[in-house]
């Protein structure tokens, strides 16, 4: 019983706003990392063909 | 009476750094295979869409290791401390809810495929009263100033 009051106060001494730092680092650490590596999860690189409106031949391209 | 103090303050030491270094040694596999970590977390079969799950998968293995290394360093111990044990008390909850759903898994906690889930739920159990007890223990902070 004295053991869990004694965890229940520990717990009430976190500060929350410290492990909202830490958290944040640890998001803005990942998104940066994943912006700048090969494979990216996060933010995939668009790997779809890009389909472009060719002028027909002979004639101008539509406006 | 100081000796055991003594030993309590060794012991709180050593352990801290244990955790602290498992932590970061998980935080460095994960990171070397992202894309194994993640598939590891698609077979958890979660209800989180996709796009939460690749965002779990960049965040854990970076808040692993800054607390790993902020454990070592005894920075911030009032925070660290729990934050390291609700970490492990989520990864104990999560593997009990697969067992439970029979889901026949590699937890994918220090890279590559990982342990079975058995094994993986007995080391996060251990990890888990090992970080309760450092939570019990006064920190650098708590200490009481010394009488001349």
């Amino acid at each position: 019983m004295t053991c869990l009051r004694r965890f229940r106060t520990r717990l009430m001494q976190l500060r929350p706003a410290r492990l909202l730092v830490l958290c944040a680092l640890a998001l803005l650490a990942g998104l940066a990392t994943d912006w700048f590596s090969e494979q990216r999860i996060f933010f995939p690189r668009n790997d779809f063909p890009v389909f472009q409106t060719l002028p027909a031949a002979g004639g101008a391209l539509e406006q | 009476m100081m000796h055991g103090d003594t030993g309590r303050r060794w012991s709180v030491r050593i352990l801290r750094i244990l955790l602290g270094a498992v932590f970061a040694w998980s935080a460095v596999a994960k990171l070397q295979d992202l894309s194994g970590f993640h598939a590891a977390l698609l077979a958890y079969e979660l209800p989180i869409p996709d796009r939460g799950l690749r965002l779990i998968t960049l965040f854990v293995p970076y808040l692993e290791g800054i607390l790993g290394l902020a454990l070592i360093a005894d920075f911030w111990p009032e925070t660290v401390r729990p934050a390291v044990w609700g970490l492990c008390s989520l990864f104990v909850v999560i593997l009990l809810l697969s067992a439970a759903r029979g889901l026949d898994i590699h937890c994918g906690c220090f890279g590559g495929r990982g342990a079975p889930l058995a094994v993986a739920l007995g080391r996060a159990g251990l990890l888990c009263v090992l970080a309760f007890w450092l939570v019990l223990q006064p920190s650098r902070l708590h200490a009481s100033p010394k009488k001349n």
